[in-house]
């Protein structure tokens, strides 16, 4: 019986080798999303972002002796890459956690900012409202010693946990982060990776790109649940897997959350699935955004790994050939 | 030196046994250890775990049965195959049919075990006598009723029936010679002998008759075309009619005597009479021509595949599969299971590309194989399908596939009792009517393990030109 540490070590291992695991840019490169997304608490939730916070979590590998840095790019609210609402007039505070119960406190892995999701050791915060000088820049936090964050026994990494919440204001706030061994530059730290349970992300304008999100399944999960909110009927959510070469699931319209569910078969266990956001051709809907998670059976959400577990899952079509009469 | 030990050893073989080296071929003869070399040995006739012969030799190392002139009387001797395959020394047989005549030649009514066998008269001309057995022992001999003075009838056999007796006789009426002549058995008795015809029957000697349960008629005859001596010959009759005798195949037939062909219930073991080996003698021989067994009609090359993708189980209808079978034809569609015809055999290499219509991108070689579209294994026969009487039809086995065999050894069964051997056959239907062409092959793989015999059948019509409008 292999545990779940060892599959997941052996996951990780294979990513690295595979060299699919040397960064931890979030949202990734796999993954085709251009920002992360967490508007203002007085912005609409028709704009895309339901609960104004959005949490990730970050994992460096016990091996990993040096320094951490999680860096934010284009922290503010403000400037081209934000979504104006009239007038900027949105803060936004990040905050990091680590030590005990930053991951694993039940309230921090929900989908909304609710009870103690701020459990832990807060290591670092910071607000932003308007700053031309983190515009399309970069914000370091750290650096903070890979133990400040909660060792988890399962997985044999330290988590860090990572909360950008809408202070005040109604703008959407894009941006996004960078696991980093350095503080002044992005430099990769193998074998870490980052997660959310539940993603907030804003999509392309161009209605060719397609984003991924890469929910993991363990091998506990037979029926898994999907709700999305606010997309705006701008197109298709299809799922591909090893098992599955592409299923359709019910996509949301304007500010309201759809739920869809299937079977996951037995392939599919202990691998990651490819969520494809793919956008209508015509006519393209601009800046949308969009809110997903994913439970299992139990009601438990699953994780969005950026950088798959096992790598992007490919759906293999397998050809028979048999010989007939006439 | 080795070399010369090796034509010594193969020297030494052929004068112990000179049948060795010739038993190749369709037959494999093997001289029983029960020959002499000065007595004859011949006319063995299968009974009870052993066989029945008849022997000139001394009926003891105190015995000497002679004749008034001191010369060897023929009598009918039995001896027991052993466990070891060995026969048992001989021992006379029913001493009431042995008398102080000779007798040449016998055959046992399988049913009743009545006897029938030849005796010398002395008047000098040969009868067929028969004992009649009453469930403890043979009666004493009685003269069928068809013998005539002055004549010869000799070398009786009765079928398995028990109700035709085959024999041969000088008796005025035949072809010249000695021929084969038939009676039957009536309410009365045995009927009026009919001659079996000048197909059968030359104006030379043909004697020792032997009609086998799947209506082969045996005999040997010194007519012309025999390498010399007595040969043995077969005939078939099919529809009343006597086919054209066929010379027996293999190493049977020798320039010397050979004759006196009998067989077990599958044609394929039994024995054979011969001087070949300076007195008569007995030999058993065993067909080493392969069984036809279970033949199977010819298949048809068509060349169909089905292609499938059976593992999807999600297609939510936004993808379109291409087919590419590798022979410039393609197929699109939403279809993951398809049927597709190559043209001819080959290596093809099977494509199945994904449009997604969607997003417009097209994802190809997501599943490929390579197909070897080959023909179906197995040996073909080519003819026509319908000749006339008379015709030489050539029969070939140039469209076989049978990449497994290595130098597929042919053999040919043609349905009118005739069968022959080779890659392309010619062969004379000589009668009208439905035949059923079997054609095995056997030989060994590339590993050199034999293969098992494979064989098909075709049928073919054999028209009469005379009746065809």
């Amino acid at each position: 019986m292999i545990s779940d540490k060892s599959l997941f070590v052996f996951l990780l291992l294979f990513l690295l080798f595979t060299n699919r695991a040397f960064g931890q840019p979030v949202p990734a490169a796999d993954e085709n999303i251009p920002y992360l997304m967490t508007f203002g608490p007085k912005a609409e939730t028709s704009w895309g972002d339901d609960d104004f916070s959005q949490t990730f979590f970050f994992m460096v590998p016990e091996s990993y002796k040096g320094a951490v840095y999680i860096r934010v790019f284009d922290p503010d609210v403000g400037g081209a890459v934000d979504e104006l609402n009239g007038t900027f007039d949105t803060q936004m505070t990040y905050s990091i956690f680590g030590g005990k119960g930053a991951y694993s406190n039940p309230d921090a892995r929900e989908t909304d900012p609710k009870g103690n999701y701020k459990s832990g050791n807060m290591l670092a915060t910071k607000t932003f409202g308007v700053n031309p000088k983190y515009d399309q820049n970069w914000y370091t936090f750290g650096p903070f010693n890979p133990t400040d964050g909660e060792y988890d026994k399962q997985y044999g990494s330290y988590i860090f946990k990572v909360i950008c919440d809408g202070i005040s204001g109604d703008d959407g706030n894009m941006y996004r982060y960078y696991l980093s061994t350095s503080g002044t530059d992005n430099k990769s730290i193998e074998g870490a990776n980052a997660f959310a349970f539940e993603y907030s992300f804003r999509m392309w304008d161009n209605p060719k790109e397609v984003s991924h999100i890469y929910p993991y399944v363990d091998d506990k999960t037979v029926t898994v649940k999907v709700s999305n909110f606010d997309w705006d009927n701008d197109g298709y959510i299809r799922v591909v897997s090893v098992a599955k070469n592409g299923l359709l699931i019910k996509a949301s319209g304007d500010n309201n959350w759809v739920t869809d569910q299937f079977k996951i078969s037995p392939e599919e266990k202990n691998t990651s699935l490819d969520f494809q956001f793919i956008k209508k051709q015509n006519p393209p809907v601009k800046n949308n955004n969009v809110v997903v998670n994913v439970r299992n059976q139990y009601n438990e959400l699953l994780k969005f790994y950026t950088i798959p577990i096992g790598g992007v899952p490919k759906y293999k079509y397998v050809m028979k050939n048999e010989k007939i009469k006439d | 030196m080795r070399l010369l030990y090796f034509y010594i050893i193969i020297g030494f073989l052929l004068i112990l046994n000179p049948t060795l080296i010739q038993c190749q071929e369709w037959y494999s003869l093997t001289s029983i250890n029960i020959d002499t070399r000065d007595y004859i040995e011949e006319s063995a006739v299968p009974y009870d775990g052993g066989i029945i012969f008849i022997s000139n030799r001394l009926q003891s190392a105190l015995r000497k049965i002679t004749d008034q002139n001191g010369n060897a009387l023929n009598d009918i001797f039995y001896s027991r195959q052993k466990d070891n395959k060995k026969w048992s020394s001989p021992d006379e047989f029913a001493k009431i049919i042995n008398s102080k005549a000779d007798e040449l030649s016998v055959s046992i009514d399988k049913k009743t075990k009545n006897i029938y066998f030849t005796r010398l008269e002395p008047e000098g001309n040969t009868a067929i006598y028969m004992s009649k057995y009453n469930g403890k022992e043979w009666e004493s001999p009685t003269l069928l009723p068809f013998n005539l003075r002055n004549y010869n009838f000799f070398d009786p056999f009765v079928t398995d029936d028990g109700k035709r007796l085959f024999f041969a006789s000088n008796r005025p009426g035949g072809q010249g010679g000695s021929d084969i002549w038939v009676s039957n058995l009536g309410r009365s008795g045995w009927g009026p002998p009919k001659n079996l015809g000048p197909t059968v029957n030359s104006d030379t000697s043909d004697v020792t008759p032997f009609m086998h349960s799947n209506g082969k008629l045996y005999f040997a005859s010194s007519r012309k075309g025999t390498i010399g001596g007595l040969d043995i010959f077969w005939t078939i009759e099919l529809n009343g009619i006597w086919l054209p005798v066929k010379h027996l195949l293999g190493p049977v037939n020798t320039k010397y005597n050979d004759y006196s062909y009998v067989s077990d219930s599958i044609d394929r073991n039994g024995f054979i009479s011969s001087d070949r080996a300076h007195s008569p003698d007995i030999f058993s021989f065993n067909m080493k021509m392969p069984v036809f067994d279970n033949p199977k009609p010819i298949e048809k090359n068509t060349y169909k595949y089905r292609f499938s993708e059976t593992s999807v189980i999600s297609d939510s209808s936004t993808f379109i599969y291409e087919w590419d079978f590798g022979d410039s034809t393609k197929l699109r569609g939403r279809i993951l299971d398809v049927v597709h015809k190559f043209p001819r055999p080959g290596d093809y290499m099977v494509v199945l590309n994904v449009v997604d219509s969607l997003t417009g991108e097209v994802n190809t070689n997501q599943a490929a194989n390579v197909v070897q579209v080959r023909d179906e294994i197995q040996p073909v026969i080519t003819c026509p399908d319908s000749v006339y009487i008379g015709d030489e039809v050539s029969f070939e086995t140039t469209k076989s596939y049978l990449p497994e065999m290595k130098n597929p050894v042919f053999y040919w069964d043609f349905g009118d009792g005739d069968m022959s051997k080779g890659s392309n056959i010619k062969h004379i239907y000589a009668i009208a009517g439905k035949f059923r062409v079997v054609l095995g092959a056997s030989g060994f793989t590339k590993e050199n393990t034999f293969n098992d015999f494979v064989c098909v059948y075709k049928y073919i019509i054999v028209l009469d030109k005379k009746k065809t409008p």
